[in-house]
């Protein structure tokens, strides 16, 4: 359904019948490696609930941002040289081809925004939507930026990584969750909230899938493993696990210090995204 | 407000503009927790200092973003 959707959209565009012809397959392609990424887009229909969104309705948005996931996805194998797990990519004749591809492919996403609906969501909703969108569009560009230029492992590492991982990883998720709370409230307040929430998931989503997959991490790109050898001098299943145990139990923390002017159903709501994506927080040593 | 005719021209005009659409960046109104901050009390613990005293804990789990 969401690659129809796409591709719908994309046909009444006016592109030449090659790169229509790509992103086509690049679309389908992504819809089936989505199904692999339930631990991104199933923050979506969470979202959804607990600001009372009509799923359909806000189609376009939670569209566009799962495409662009995919597109920065795509950013960072051509960046990193790793095309082997990137059927799309993997044949192309040069590189050159694959950093037009994801060009269009971002500009495809984001042009998905245009077809929210004027009946169901007001102008100024929609005009905040964009605002929001390039503001942390531009911010995880930043993020990708620094990540690209930033030496692996020094004594600074940390702070880096977590610079590289809240305005990466980060803004990608602050996004999400504002933009959802944009389209429910007119309130600058409530989508700033929403969006700090969604930043925190952000970081320690890329926090816990660095720790997990440490053994599989690509040398090109400053992890936490090797933020935490940079501090320590090594690195064990110790560090990680208390690292991991002390981050999330003050992150669970923010959490509630974020939400505390909420009401309740919407506060354990959010709550139980958190814990759906990391389990329950550690209880204090 | 300018004494200028024109400049009060164009100061009605930004009142009444739309927003940037690409508007700058800010940084995050509430700080997140510092990752070298935790390290930091870390480093205080003679068990992560030393990983041949550290023993398995069994309170809290690891993170499982990914399915």
């Amino acid at each position: 359904v969401r690659a129809a959707a796409v591709v719908a959209h994309l046909d009444a565009l006016d592109v030449l019948p090659a790169l229509r012809a790509a992103l086509r397959a690049m679309t389908a392609h992504d819809e089936s490696a989505l199904e692999c990424r339930e631990h991104w887009t199933g923050i979506i229909p969470g979202l959804e609930r607990t600001l009372g969104l009509d799923p359909v309705a806000v189609a376009p948005f939670t569209l566009a941002w799962s495409l662009m996931y995919s597109a920065i996805t795509h950013l960072d194998h051509l960046q990193d040289g790793d095309l082997d797990d990137d059927p799309v990519f993997r044949t192309l004749p040069h590189p050159g081809i694959g950093y037009n591809l994801v060009f269009a492919y971002y500009v495809l996403a984001s042009s998905l925004l245009h077809t929210l609906s004027d009946q169901a969501f007001s102008s100024h909703r929609t005009t905040r939507l964009h605002r929001l969108w390039n503001k942390h569009m531009l911010r995880m560009a930043s993020g990708q930026q620094l990540d690209l230029t930033t030496a692996k492992a020094d004594q600074s590492a940390l702070d880096s990584y977590q610079l590289i991982a809240q305005y990466k990883t980060g803004a990608t998720f602050a996004l999400v969750f504002g933009g959802l709370a944009a389209l429910a409230s007119d309130d600058p307040d409530f989508v700033d909230l929403f969006a700090d929430v969604g930043e925190l998931y952000g970081l320690l989503l890329q926090c816990s899938d660095d720790l997990r997959d440490a053994e599989d991490q690509p040398n090109l790109t400053l992890t936490l493993p090797h933020a935490l050898q940079a501090r320590f001098g090594h690195t064990t299943s110790a560090i990680s696990e208390r690292f991991w145990n002390q981050l999330y139990q003050e992150s669970s923390h923010h959490l509630d210090e974020l939400v505390t002017f909420l009401p309740p159903a919407m506060q354990a709501e959010l709550r139980q995204l958190f814990v759906t994506a990391f389990g329950e927080a550690a209880t204090q040593e | 407000m300018s004494t200028n005719p024109q400049n009060d021209c164009r100061e009605k005009q930004l009142a009444n503009e739309q927003p940037s659409a690409t508007e700058q960046p800010t940084i995050t109104r509430r700080q997140l927790p510092r990752l070298a901050a935790i390290a930091a009390l870390l480093a205080l613990d003679p068990d992560v200092v030393d990983p041949n005293r550290w023993q398995p804990t069994t309170t809290g789990k690891r993170g499982h973003g990914k399915s």
